[in-house]
């Protein structure tokens, strides 16, 4: 029993080596990337205090939430020390002082707190936005470019490689209820014209270019629904294979928000510090201040438009970033 | 002399059967936890096969919500690992797409569309239908979700009292007259509307269910 407990551990052991091999990034990058995700959250930060004017009948949590622990929402003096402390963690995590302490807060507190955003009677699915500082929390993020350094953990390879399993298991999810529906070998029926038309006539999603997606041939949806399902339940794939492999399925995701964004209208800007981890952070350590200009962007524009130009230029940044070869290198500590 | 070396010596033994007491106290304070047989056998286990626990636990965490928002969807958990699918389908027989549209309407000089956007505030507009679903916590609001296997119901409910109907009435009333709508009552109506993808126009518009909603 012992010897084959042990077989199965070898084995277990050498599949994760593999994914840490594929996805490690080295102390710099993390760090570095640490502050741009710190500045992201706080200038796209909305805070938690609207749901203070919120009347108490729109309150109808799911069953399986740690909100349905309350009969209502929580007072205005709650939500505002919540924003506060937010606030506060944010900044330490930014300027690197107890950084590893702060992100656990930020973990905590979005993972409570979005739970009373997700408390109307449906829960959305940004859960990566708060996994990110889980993420943080193991990693080495706090170790360098920071006024009071963290430890060192030995942490931070299994950290990235279970968060990126986590990452292809979350577009599993998506993709194995479109497969059993969308893959039927029928060109009358379409599922991306589903998304498009709920949105564009319910939620008036009809902006960039939504109007003109009415010219796309039936057959072209077709193709886009097959695309999607390949894409989604295929990560692990790209994952176990190669470095380059889980950065090409990362680059095909952003591309992926992008026409996302452009067609459905449908930004799912938190995403784009979660996949920026392995395809930004090379870059923004080469190029110090390139960072700036996401910033400044989230700063002056809003909307849709500024989530497409970011989606735009975050494909650009990944297209320079391949014909450079910044995406080749594993960094020295990995063990894989 | 005697008497000498017998003090020394039980004062050397004493102190060191303090000492051994004092360690042991703190050897097995530290290790209350991993004290009987069952949970040193979980730590050394732990210890010997880091990777398999951690697959069990990772297993744990991201299947079984997965699993349970399959079985029923209003079982989805969260905090969970769990992307939106929206698996639906739209059949464009002859070249015809049919798609369910839901609009509010409000009285300005006549019946008029109300921007839902406008009427939410901060909150949202993608959480319109949960809210229309939750009858705008005007009425109460049951839901009930079973699971066969195992057998187990869960309930789930809207805040519903007397005041929480008289505040959430004021707030609609405020958001209504914000864009000079009335404020004593707005209607909620489903359509089925009906497209020629191929003419690019819509070729009918059919209300399906209309729904008031008094606000005195």
């Amino acid at each position: 029993m012992r010897g084959f407990l042990s077989w199965i551990e070898n084995y277990i052991r050498s599949f994760y080596q593999r994914i840490e091999r594929n996805t490690s990034l080295s102390e710099k990058e993390i760090s570095f990337y640490r502050i741009f995700v710190g500045l992201f959250f706080l200038f796209s930060w909305k805070g938690y205090s609207w749901l203070s004017d919120v009347p108490p009948g729109f309150f109808r949590p799911h069953v399986l939430t740690p909100a349905r622990l309350f009969d209502n929402w929580p007072s205005s003096i709650y939500f505002f020390t919540v924003d506060a402390i937010y606030l506060i963690f944010l900044a330490l995590a930014i300027l690197g002082i107890r950084a590893r302490f702060a992100f656990l807060g930020l973990f905590i507190f979005s993972i409570l707190n979005n739970s009373f955003v997700y408390s109307f009677g449906k829960i959305d699915h940004g859960i990566f936005s708060s996994l990110i500082f889980l993420l943080l929390f193991f990693t080495n993020s706090g170790s360098k470019y920071a006024f009071f350094p963290d430890k060192k953990w030995k942490t931070q390879s299994i950290a990235t490689a279970v968060f990126s399993l986590c990452l292809v298991f979350a577009f599993f999810t998506a993709g194995y209820e479109k497969a059993l529906n969308w893959v039927d070998l029928n060109v009358s029926t379409s599922g991306i014209l589903s998304w498009f038309y709920g949105g564009y006539f319910n939620l008036d999603r009809q902006d960039l270019l939504a109007p003109y997606f009415f010219d796309m041939p039936l057959w072209t949806t077709e193709i886009m629904d097959y695309s999607a399902v390949v894409f989604e339940v295929s990560g692990i794939l790209f994952l176990m294979y190669s470095r380059r492999s889980w950065h090409l399925f990362l680059s095909i995701a952003v591309m992926f928000h992008l026409v996302n964004t452009l067609i459905l209208n449908i930004p799912f800007l938190g995403h784009l510090p979660v996949y920026g981890i392995w395809l930004l952070s090379p870059f923004f350590l080469k190029y110090k201040f390139s960072g700036v200009i996401f910033l400044i962007l989230l700063l002056l524009m809003n909307g849709l438009t500024m989530a497409a130009t970011l989606w735009t230029i975050t494909t650009l940044v990944i297209l320079y970033s391949w014909n450079k070869g910044l995406y080749k290198k594993a960094p020295d500590n990995c063990r894989g | 002399m005697i008497l000498q070396t017998l003090t020394h010596y039980f004062k050397e033994e004493f102190t060191d059967f303090i000492q051994r007491l004092y360690k042991y106290f703190w050897r097995n304070a530290i290790f209350a936890v991993a004290s009987c047989r069952k949970n040193k056998l979980y730590i050394r286990t732990m210890r010997k096969y880091p990777y398999t626990i951690l697959t069990i636990i990772l297993f744990a965490a991201l299947v079984g919500p997965f699993v349970l928002k399959l079985k029923n969807p209003g079982l989805e958990a969260y905090p969970a690992v769990i992307f939106p699918s929206g698996a639906g389908l739209v059949d464009a027989k002859e070249d015809l797409i049919s798609s369910g549209s839901i609009e509010l309407y409000g009285y300005k000089n006549g019946l008029t569309k109300i921007d839902t956007k406008k009427l939410l505030g901060e909150i949202p507009n993608w959480y319109l239908y949960a809210i229309i679903d939750g009858n705008f916590g005007l009425e109460k609001y049951v839901g009930e979700f079973k699971l066969y296997t195992p057998p187990i119901q869960f309930r789930t409910e809207n805040y519903f009292s007397e005041e929480s109907v008289r505040e959430t009435k004021e707030w609609l009333q405020n958001q209504l007259k914000k864009q000079g709508f009335q404020d004593s009552l707005f209607l909620v109506r489903r359509y089925m509307v009906t497209y020629n993808i191929e003419e690019k126009q819509m070729v009918s518009r059919e209300l399906i269910n209309e729904r008031i909603f008094k606000l005195d």
